[in-house]
């Protein structure tokens, strides 16, 4: 099979591509977001940060997209973009047949009734001199959605589906656990029923046992309400509690994309390998079986070539000239790496990783 | 992989989190003084004595705050004069209460509009950065490069002495704190993850800068306002201490220190009570100003 066949496969083709577009929630092409950073003394021109650079996805309706990586990764950023609160300076983003990017007005409306947010840190995310009522009802008010009374009733509802009694209506966030705090932001993200949900990391301020809790209610969310979903975490078992398509992220690039279960039994980049090491419970004192060198480098100066590069432990001179393309290797399944088919096989014994078999 | 598995066994987690029986927050307003801090409850009581005296002067003092006896002068207190008579045999206390009058609403009138206008610019430089931003700035820089008192005696010096020049002198130095505080405290707000939120649920930007910024900026904002309220009391009194406020035979507290400082050694009172006032009134009002800070900080 020629590899123009595969990309079409792994249905991250270019754009146009008929009634398959069409069941498209979210298609990004070539986003880029660079940020501007402030001007230096005896410098002509200024830096920039390179958050996002060339991203490529789509998300089919109902679908959940998990999306990992490091810190710096890009991956909040890809979210702000996707939803135009941090608008890309290139590339076409497109939201439920809307393009992001040219929204002006009442379509902009349209937009953030299509597809929300939900924050890492509930308690940030609510505003603390408001009860969680005003909160939310002026969401609806914003809107211009029914009377006062309906909207006092439809946030009550709103609060029930997501296992919270009427008497929170009353109360201000400090007077909330974190658990509670992050089914209010799910609740008011959901008030104007979205179709899309970019979920950006929202169990990590969360305590373990209400982690799984938070999910299973995501999860629940997603059934009755057909939503789609991002979910960004840097937490694998998160990502693959939940989610059926996977991407990885390094460096403002996609490196790696692929089904679940084929990311985390057949994952092929040995970026992706090292973060599935990482993951798995080691025995005290042993080394990684696969390891990624160092700090990543810094989002300003990327490397040359391959980003990954300079802490990959196949790194070639090839690597050091030329970037990869992302391509696919089986179907569903696009990686950016030169060496993909033998990464595999190189970094990771017979033993095999994160509980391979265990799903 | 415990995560994992337990999230299997609770399967569908739709039950309510256990809740500590739920005080309605609407019971916990500002009507009750009981949830009311100390300092609060002290200043608020102090303020509202000095209001409500200030107030009705007209109809309680003892005596004509003008009315001079020349036979009675620089007595002490007394029955017919409580805090005894000034140089001129004028009653001390019914001079207080009437020059109260003065010094406190020009203190307040001034200190309302600075705070007004200084937040309000505070706040749409917030937003609009820029160029604007710049000039407010720039223009908050040059005005607090001069001292508010040399402002103030220019200002006099060519309007001539009035309650209406002595306004607008307060406030051309008074606005300035406002503004920089506001727009400060706003563009710290606006890096919040609420605002974010905001923004993705649609809300528009008069709402997110005056039901999100606003409420959240006016904590500092009043607590900077209960300190400036003394700051301005005394300015008043110093300004009519130099003769540049309130002429006579009209008193206020500041021109009656100024007045009474010849005969301290005579009769300490007519300084000590002017000073006592100002004293006591810019006290209440930074133990309100500290104790609704106390309040609103106790809920976040």
């Amino acid at each position: 099979m020629t590899e123009t066949d595969l990309r079409t496969l792994g249905g991250s083709a270019g754009p146009g591509g008929g009634a398959d577009g069409t069941s498209d929630m979210v298609v990004i092409e070539n986003a880029v977001k660079h940020f501007l950073l402030p001007r230096r003394a005896f410098r002509r021109t200024r830096d920039h940060v390179h958050s996002v650079d060339g991203v490529s996805l789509r998300i089919g309706a109902g679908e959940v997209l998990g999306l990992v990586g490091e810190s710096g990764s890009g991956k909040s950023t890809l979210a702000r973009v996707l939803l135009h609160l941090a608008p890309a300076d290139a590339g076409r983003v497109v939201v439920d047949g809307m393009d992001v990017r040219k929204l002006r007005g009442a379509e902009s409306k349209r937009l953030r009734r299509t597809a929300q947010l939900v924050f890492q840190d509930p308690h940030a995310a609510m505003d603390p001199r408001m009860t969680i009522g005003e909160s939310l009802s002026a969401v609806l008010a914003q809107h211009r959605m029914g009377t006062a009374e309906e909207r006092r009733k439809k946030v009550e509802d709103g609060l029930r589906e997501v296992g919270l009694d009427e008497s929170y209506v009353d109360r201000y966030p400090a007077e909330c656990s974190g658990g509670q705090l992050q089914r209010v932001v799910i609740a008011r993200a959901l008030l104007l029923g979205p179709k899309l949900l970019v979920c950006d990391e929202p169990t990590s301020a969360l305590d373990a046992s209400v982690q799984a809790k938070v999910l299973n209610l995501l999860s629940r969310l997603r059934r009755e309400h057909h939503l789609t979903m991002l979910m960004i975490s840097h937490d694998l078992r998160v990502v693959r509690l939940i989610s059926d398509r996977v991407a990885v992220m390094y460096l403002g690039q996609v490196v790696e994309i692929a089904d679940r279960d084929q990311l985390f039994d057949a994952a092929t980049h040995p970026y992706t390998l090292a973060l599935l090491d990482a993951a798995t419970p080691k025995r005290p004192g042993s080394e990684p079986t696969v390891a990624a060198r160092g700090e990543p480098p810094s989002p300003i100066h990327p490397p040359e070539g391959c980003r990954f590069r300079t802490r990959c432990p196949l790194a070639t001179e090839r690597c050091r000239t030329q970037m990869p393309p992302l391509q696919a290797v089986a179907p569903g399944h696009e990686v950016r790496c030169h060496r993909w088919d033998e990464a595999r096989a190189a970094l990771v014994g017979e033993g095999g990783l994160v509980g391979e078999g265990e799903s | 992989m415990s995560l994992l598995d337990g999230t299997r066994t609770s399967a569908l987690d739709s039950a309510p989190a256990p809740v500590r029986v739920a005080r309605s927050a609407r019971g916990r307003r500002w009507i009750d003084i009981r949830t009311w801090p100390a300092s609060l409850v002290i200043g608020a009581l102090l303020f509202v004595v000095v209001v409500l005296t200030l107030i009705l002067t007209p109809w309680i003092a003892p005596h004509d705050p003008a009315a001079q006896t020349l036979s009675a002068r620089l007595t002490g207190s007394s029955g017919t004069h409580p805090l005894g008579t000034d140089q001129l045999g004028r009653d001390v206390l019914s001079r207080l209460m009437d020059g109260g009058r003065f010094s406190v609403s020009i203190a307040a009138l001034t200190l309302a509009i600075s705070a007004v206008v200084g937040t309000l610019l505070g706040l749409v430089c917030a937003r609009r950065r820029g160029a604007f931003d710049e000039f407010i700035m720039r223009l908050t820089d040059v005005l607090l490069a001069f001292p508010e008192m040399i402002v103030a005696m220019f200002l006099v010096a060519i309007l001539g002495a009035s309650q209406s020049t002595l306004v607008l002198a307060l406030v051309l130095g008074g606005w300035t704190p406002f503004a920089r505080l506001a727009r400060g405290v706003a563009i710290e707000i606006d890096s919040r993850d609420y605002i974010e939120a905001a923004k993705s649920l649609g809300c528009s930007k008069r709402f997110i800068m005056m039901r999100h910024v606003l409420p959240n900026a006016l904590s500092p904002l009043m607590a900077h306002a209960a300190l400036r309220f003394g700051h301005k009391l005394i300015t008043v009194g110093a300004l009519s201490f130099l003769g540049l406020g309130v002429q006579p035979p009209d008193a206020d507290w500041g021109s009656m220190l100024a007045d009474g400082l010849p005969y301290m050694s005579r009769s300490p009172g007519l300084v000590i009570y002017p000073g006592l006032a100002i004293f006591v009134t810019a006290l209440s009002v930074t133990l309100m100003g500290q104790g609704i800070n106390v309040r609103r900080n106790r809920r976040t």
